[in-house]
């Protein structure tokens, strides 16, 4: 894809970010059905719906801007992806699973942020503030996300990740 | 296949993980340092590159005093951000819009650096281990700074400028850059 002006800038971002979160409501539901934590389980499935939304909120962008969310894979979250898809492979205590799952999810959040946050920018400083309005949204759901993923880890996963790791030891 | 038995385990993991993510940063920065326009994009890259080398430095040292061995854990993840740098910077591009594109894949990549160090300190913190919870939360400040320089490049330069690729001559010297931009073509 030629970037010749930022508004081509623009729209690469657009379509690599549409890329990320299809990629990511993919991925979503085998996630949901590998924690082992119920209030992780139900913060995946509540961030896929989520997800959904954000993807709409994409669509409407670009209807407005005339072009096709299709043409672009977003390689960055497939790697991220597959780094999650390895942990849910890994052999282990199913609390410290989880844990490594909240580690992958907060770097696909992360991700995602950084992507909007700098999306925003742009579109920003080109005059387009309905753009602006519906990327603030979704930023604003991502980090929603990734301080409630850092707030199980913080008050349950991580805890039971250590007392299981104990438990193990003393059978 | 990595086996988790313990959460001692997966804190290794997660600091091999960012000790291959900070070498793939020292080894990327040089070749962007040649292709940034903007001076104030170069040094906040030679900036990236002192504080990537130190935090390998200090990463080596964390995983030798958890006696674990101070290898870089290749993964997926970083690979597929590698490829996303490859394939939105090609040196044809107008420069100020290759330096834009350049922050965003920065920003991402210092983000996912962040989530890791993040996690780092919520896993020490859950074992009461304050030997490496307080060094990782210097680094994560680092390179939170970090993460806010780019920005304010990008928002105070390197975004203006790009806007103003491919305006013609005429309309840029009257300042009609941004309403001359033209989302229908």
């Amino acid at each position: 894809m030629s970037l010749n002006t930022l508004q081509d800038l623009l729209v690469a971002q657009l379509k690599d970010v549409y890329s990320a979160e299809k990629q990511i409501t993919h991925a979503l539901p085998k996630m949901v059905k590998t924690a082992a934590h119920k209030s992780l389980a139900d913060a995946f499935s509540n961030h896929l719906t989520e997800t959904e939304g954000q993807i709409a909120r994409l669509e409407e962008i670009f209807q407005y801007l005339g072009v096709s969310p299709r043409g672009k894979k977003c390689h960055g979250m497939e790697g991220l992806l597959s780094e999650g898809a390895e942990t849910m492979e890994e052999e282990g205590e199913a609390p410290v699973i989880d844990a490594g799952l909240i580690g992958d999810a907060r770097r696909v959040e992360h991700y995602e942020i950084a992507a909007y946050n700098a999306t925003i920018a742009i579109a920003d400083i080109l005059g387009e503030g309905n753009i602006v309005k519906l990327l603030t949204q979704n930023l604003e759901e991502e980090k929603a996300a990734d301080e409630k993923l850092s707030e199980l880890a913080r008050t349950e996963v991580n805890r039971d990740a250590l007392n299981s790791a104990v438990a193990a030891q003393n059978t | 296949m990595i086996c988790l038995v313990s959460i001692r385990d997966l804190q290794a993991e997660q600091l091999r993980e960012l000790l291959h993510c900070e070498r793939e940063i020292i080894r990327m920065v040089p070749g962007l340092i040649r292709l940034a326009w903007h001076e104030s994009l170069a040094g906040a890259l030679r900036s990236l590159q002192d504080m990537a080398e130190r935090q390998v430095g200090r990463l080596a040292t964390l995983l030798d005093a958890s006696g674990s061995e101070a290898t870089a854990q290749v993964g997926p993840a970083l690979d597929g951000m590698v490829a996303e740098f490859a394939s939105s910077l090609w040196a044809e591009e107008p420069h100020q819009v290759l330096d834009a594109a350049m922050v965003i894949e920065l920003h991402r990549l210092v983000h996912v650096t962040i989530a890791g160090y993040a996690t780092v300190i919520a896993l020490a913190e859950a074992m009461n281990d304050m030997t490496t919870a307080r060094p990782v939360r210097e680094m994560l400040e680092e390179v939170i700074d970090a993460e806010h320089a780019l920005a304010l490049i990008a928002r105070n330069e390197v975004n203006p400028d790009g806007a103003m690729a491919g305006v013609p001559d005429e309309a840029r010297r009257l300042g009609l850059g941004l309403e001359w931009t033209d989302f229908s073509t």
